[in-house]
């Protein structure tokens, strides 16, 4: 029996740390695609506990068909959709909003990561459609199959590689034709010796 | 096929999941074509540089929340 569902069997019968247990092992995941979707720390971290708290709730329903992390993944995806519904954001990214891990204290290295950051989430959260965002996230960013894909926005395989197609396709686009070029031309230069997109 | 219909075909190339004699046609193709060659270069770029967006550690007190 695997780690995972030992906790899920424990944590089923009332085991509080369990739980804790189980879900301190998927919790930067969840943050991070829910940050990752929604370019805010604030609402990623309510989201994240929104998530946690349904799976709590519906633990029991968990029948093994999939892994748990695709499982709390269309928890947590329904919850952004949902948040995406009923409150659309009017406030635009800025700079100052965007987060970077800091693994560079150089300060020249810090305001180009701050950049190309910026420009990242900028291109996901207001040049691609939700649908869109959300297979290239889970795809690229967090390496699901196309198969678990599909279970967690509950499309067709076929749908899943045709929208994660025109998601990359799209993605690329934005960095091309916008402003966001030269940022990311300097940073992979820079590190990478790539020249052009 | 035509180069239109190659390109249609990267992102499934790029992550290997064409059939062994699709895959073969795309190579191929690419092979003989610079321009799909170079737009194939530029569809990994875009996915490079979109993995560059990094990871957060999440705010601490999350887990702490739900129990």
């Amino acid at each position: 029996m695997s780690l995972e569902r030992y906790l899920i069997e424990k944590a089923r019968k009332g085991d509080n740390k369990a739980f804790d247990e189980l879900f301190l092992l998927q919790q930067k995941y969840v943050f991070n695609l829910m940050y990752q979707l929604c370019g805010d720390v604030a609402k990623a971290d309510d989201l994240t506990q929104e998530a946690i708290i349904q799976a709590f709730k519906k633990l029991r329903d968990f029948r093994f068909e999939s892994s748990f992390r695709t499982w709390l993944s269309r928890i947590a995806i329904n919850l952004f959709r949902k948040e995406c519904r009923t409150k659309p954001k009017h406030d635009s990214l800025c700079l100052e909003k965007i987060r970077v891990p800091a693994d560079d204290k150089s300060p020249e290295r810090i305001v180009e990561k701050s950049e190309l950051q910026w420009c990242i989430a900028h291109n996901l959260q207001h040049h691609l459609p939700e649908k869109y965002r959300i297979v290239l996230i889970l795809r690229d960013l967090h390496g699901m199959s196309y198969e678990e894909i599909a279970k967690v926005v509950g499309c067709s395989l076929s749908q899943v590689k045709t929208n994660l197609h025109r998601a990359r396709q799209m993605f690329r686009k934005q960095f091309i034709d916008g402003k966001c070029r030269a940022f990311a031309d300097d940073y992979l230069c820079i590190c990478e010796g790539i020249l052009e997109l | 096929m035509n180069c239109r219909e190659i390109r249609l075909l990267f992102s499934d190339y790029y992550d290997q999941e064409l059939s062994c004699e699709l895959r073969a046609v795309v190579k191929d193709h690419m092979v003989g074509c610079p321009d799909c060659s170079l737009e194939f270069e530029g569809f990994k770029k875009g996915i490079k540089l979109l993995r560059k967006f990094k990871s957060l550690d999440s705010p601490a007190h999350t887990s702490k929340k739900a129990s």
